[in-house]
């Protein structure tokens, strides 16, 4: 069964005005919109302090303007370079320019980290666990500062290993299979 | 077998589905009775059949069909029965199935219960729910196929995975398949992820109801509060899951990811974090709507914007476009769901803008005084609203912008969420703490302002104790206090509601507090609701302020001082092997407090061959948790290096979780259930009066 409880439709009722009314409606509109400005001033700040810039190690090396700045930036992990002092909890790598004419991105890592003539940036984190991604050619996305001494003092690392992201497949077992 | 049963059971619910929308719109279009009760009997139907679906991929789990691609990427022979039952949403292509199934349990519940009182609306709101979970469904059987199996050629030796056999392929043996099988991603086994993916999907898609309901308001016309009637208490069930489902989230990330928090604003996070938002504003303006006939448009518009975040919510974890722990690997699924969420959103938007141009929206009564309850609720609005938009921005809206408008990426780190949401979640406390003090249509100030004396003088008595007991900042001390404040309000106004019956009618305190609660169930429940969400802020306020994090290297034996009244002693490390394979490095830790041995924890190492856990040991009382992590350790040597935390206040964030689910159950708990004589003398509802 239908439910029949129709409310009269509000469509056509109309009232003038009256100047009460128009003062309350500033008064409502004043104060919309100085809550509405407080609340794009707040975002406004935390955007201009919050931004980090997405670099690459060729943006960052040698640029002066960068010193000292928060920034975030990507590079390709070079694997000989990892060192880990367990016991202090430090962690030392280097990464190198990821080219961006490499449309794959497992393609411009392995560049990246096995050309020697590629840009390379030292990193070092301190009171850190020893990630789990941090190996050869895994992408690293790093936020932090860049030190005079040309060292990249990182407080956060984010690693991609894009083999992470390829399918997995039963692969060999079935060719054991097919010999058997 | 089962993957035939399964591909048949999901064919058949898309069909049922597709079928279902359709027939619902021609229907009703046609005036077509019958019509409209086949597609009323087809969606009924797709519930059953995912049903079936979701059973045929279960038992396949259980008894390691390995041939079904999905078995063998998420289980191994190694897995516990129990871990094979959360596999089912372990990874993209069950999950999805199981998506599709709550997805489907809710419009079948509110076709089921909602057919008769508001079959006006029913043919359209079928129509809208319908197309919803055939899309879904469609994602699962044409692009995330969890019955698809694994074939390979005897002759090339290529395999792939394919629903059915392609020419010249044939099945592997299950043997073969079971020995390199996956097993489950060691990240999900734990017990918040056994039941936090669940809620979270049952909470995402619970808003599907709602959203059908005001579609249909719009399609059909009848834009009375019917929908709202109808669609209340299914919009709180599914805020109660979406709270439950992001607080087990939470709880996951704090035991699992080894960092000491439970909220990093990782973009999956807030993705999952803004329906909810805007479901809370939803929740709250619908009674204005209901109470005064106020808000018409903007209740549809927020409607639409929770389904449209759900959604988006939806994309951001499931296209793996976005980077996070929480988020599942790359998927073809991406771009169809921005599709869709383009497409929906766009529906809804067009149909309230030609509804509103009719002017068929027009509010019954005008905003009277800044302090009357409708203003203060639009305020909350707004405040929900800004925090959902600071959100978007900081997580999507930057990131994007920037890109599209100025060839870089510009991110913006945690300090943009520190600095933008603290004011705004100190806002809603205080609205919180004001609103339910107002009176509808308009307040004095000075009623307002006698009412708020006893919880302002609690407040500052609270605050006192807290100054002179424990170490305090100044953000600390307005933080806990525009908290305590709302939490305040919310008892005192049960204590005076309890008082006023033990005083007219004699009955026992608790006797007077079950009353009141049952007789107004929506008042009360939404007074514990609030109870809840502030015992969260003190949790919230304690833990981020005022944690404490260090990294000890300690020797075997020997007791470190970590603070004035904490000292650790290493006493032991041990080395086994669990059921499912890991090797597991367990440290004994002792815990001294003021030189008493307090507790034993056993911070360990989890090692998967493929990837390390770091398992936290925590002692946890509601002061504190005394959380530490084994980063590592040199058995020669007889030392390890720990990372404590100590995080004040951090388990009222579950207490007050828990708190805020049972005030939601007493506020959408149905009324009929609630005994008779807990029953409030029904008043005339002010929409009947008009009716004509």
């Amino acid at each position: 069964m239908t439910e029949m409880a129709w409310e009269k439709p509000a469509v056509g009722v109309q009232h003038k005005p009256k100047r009460g009314q128009q003062s309350g409606r500033l008064k409502f509109l004043i104060g919309g919109l100085l809550i509405l400005g407080a609340i794009v001033y707040l975002i406004f700040s935390g955007t201009s302090l919050g931004a980090r810039y997405f670099l690459t190690v060729d943006d960052v090396v040698g640029n002066p303007a960068y010193l000292g700045e928060s920034v975030r930036l990507t590079g390709a992990v070079i694997g000989e370079t990892i060192i880990y002092d367990s016991m202090n909890g430090e962690l030392n790598f280097t990464i190198a320019h990821i080219p961006s004419e490499f449309d794959d991105l497992a393609t411009a890592l392995h560049e990246a980290a096995n050309d020697p003539e590629a840009t390379r940036l030292p990193v070092y984190l301190s009171d850190t666990m020893k990630p789990e991604l941090l190996q050869h050619e895994a992408q690293a996305i790093l936020t932090g500062t860049l030190g005079e001494d040309g060292i990249f003092y990182a407080t956060e690392l984010l690693l991609k290993c894009p083999s992470r992201f390829e399918e997995d497949t039963p692969g060999s077992m079935i060719h054991l299979q097919q010999q058997g | 077998m089962l993957a035939e049963i399964g591909l048949v059971a999901l064919t058949l619910s898309f069909v049922a589905s597709v079928y279902a929308a359709v027939l619902s719109v021609i229907g009703e279009r046609r005036h077509n009775e019958n019509w409209v009760i086949s597609g009323r009997n087809a969606s009924l139907a797709t519930f059953p059949l995912l049903g079936v679906a979701v059973v045929a991929l279960l038992i396949a789990l259980l008894t390691e069909q390995y041939q079904i691609g999905y078995v063998w990427s998420v289980t191994d022979p190694q897995t516990p029965v129990f871990y094979r039952v959360t596999a089912l949403w372990g990874s993209q292509k069950g999950s999805l199935l199981f998506w599709c199934l709550t997805m489907s349990a809710f419009t079948a519940g509110a076709i089921w219960l909602n057919w008769r009182s508001d079959r006006r609306l029913m043919p359209y709101t079928i129509a809208f729910m319908m197309a919803s979970l055939a899309f879904f469904i469609g994602l699962t059987l044409f692009l995330e196929n969890p019955f698809e199996r694994w074939w390979f050629h005897p002759e090339t030796g290529e395999e792939m995975l394919a629903a059915f056999a392609p020419a010249g392929y044939l099945l592997p043996t299950n043997e073969v398949l079971a020995a390199s099988a996956n097993g489950l991603n060691p990240l999900l086994r734990h017990f918040g992820m056994i039941i936090h993916p669940p809620m979270l999907y049952l909470g995402f898609v619970g808003f599907v109801v709602p959203f059908g309901f005001a579609m249909a308001a719009l399609a059909s016309g009848d834009l009375t509060t019917n929908w709202i009637r109808a669609t209340r208490r299914w919009a709180l069930v599914a805020w109660l899951f979406l709270s439950l489902g992001l607080i087990l989230g939470g709880r996951w990330a704090y035991d699992v990811l080894g960092w000491g928090g439970y909220w990093g604003w990782d973009p999956v996070e807030n993705a999952a974090f803004l329906p909810w938002l805007v479901g809370t504003a939803f929740i709250h303006s619908v009674m204005i709507q209901q109470k005064r006939g106020m808000l018409k448009v903007w209740n549809m518009f927020l409607v639409l914007a929770t389904f449209s975040a759900v959604l988006f919510g939806t994309f951001a974890t499931r296209s793996g476009v976005i980077e996070s722990v929480h988020s599942f690997a790359r998927s073809e699924v991406g771009f169809p769901m921005l599709a869709f969420w383009g497409i929906m959103t766009l529906i809804g938007v067009v149909l309230l803008i030609w509804r509103w141009n009719r002017g068929e929206l027009r509010d019954e009564h005008q905003f009277a005084g800044l302090l009357s309850r409708e203003t203060l609720f639009v305020l909350n609005n707004v405040i929900f609203m800004a925090l959902a938009v600071a959100i978007f921005w900081g997580s999507f809206g930057a990131p994007i912008i920037s890109e599209l408008f100025m060839g870089t990426e510009i991110s913006l780190g945690v300090e943009y969420f520190m600095q933008v949401t603290p004011p705004l979640f100190a806002a809603m406390y205080i609205l919180m703490g004001i609103a339910p003090l107002s009176a509808w249509s308009a307040t004095a100030a000075h009623r307002l302002g006698r009412a708020l004396v006893l919880p302002s003088l609690l407040t500052l008595a609270t605050l006192t104790i807290l100054t002179l007991l424990t170490p305090m900042t100044l953000v600390a001390w307005i933080g806990y206090g525009v908290v305590f404040l709302a939490g305040y309000v919310a008892l005192v106004e049960m204590v005076r509601g309890a008082q006023a019956r033990v005083r007219a009618r004699g009955e026992s305190w608790p006797q007077a507090l079950i009353r009141l609660f049952g007789r107004n169930q929506r008042r009360y429940g939404g007074y514990m609701v609030h109870l809840g969400v502030v015992v969260i802020g003190l949790g919230v306020i304690g833990s981020t302020i005022f944690q404490y994090e260090t990294r000890r290297v300690i020797s075997l034996g020997e007791t470190e001082r970590i603070d004035e009244q904490y000292a650790l002693r290493y006493d032991d490390l041990s080395v086994g092997l669990a059921a499912d394979g890991r090797e597991l490095h367990i440290t004994t830790l002792s815990i001294l407090q003021n030189g008493e041995h307090i507790a034993t924890i056993r911070p360990r190492l989890d090692d998967f061959g493929e990837m390390t856990m770091h398992i936290a040991g925590a002692h946890s009382t509601l002061a504190n948790d005394f959380y530490v992590l084994l980063d590592t350790y040199d058995e020669e040597a007889g030392l390890a290096a720990f990372i404590v935390y100590i995080n004040p206040l951090v388990n009222l964030v579950w207490w007050g979780g828990l708190i805020l689910i049972l005030g939601t159950f007493i506020a959408a708990w149905p009324r009929e259930v609630v005994p008779a004589h807990l029953h409030a003398p029904q008043k005339p509802a002010k929409t009947r009066l008009q009716t004509a």
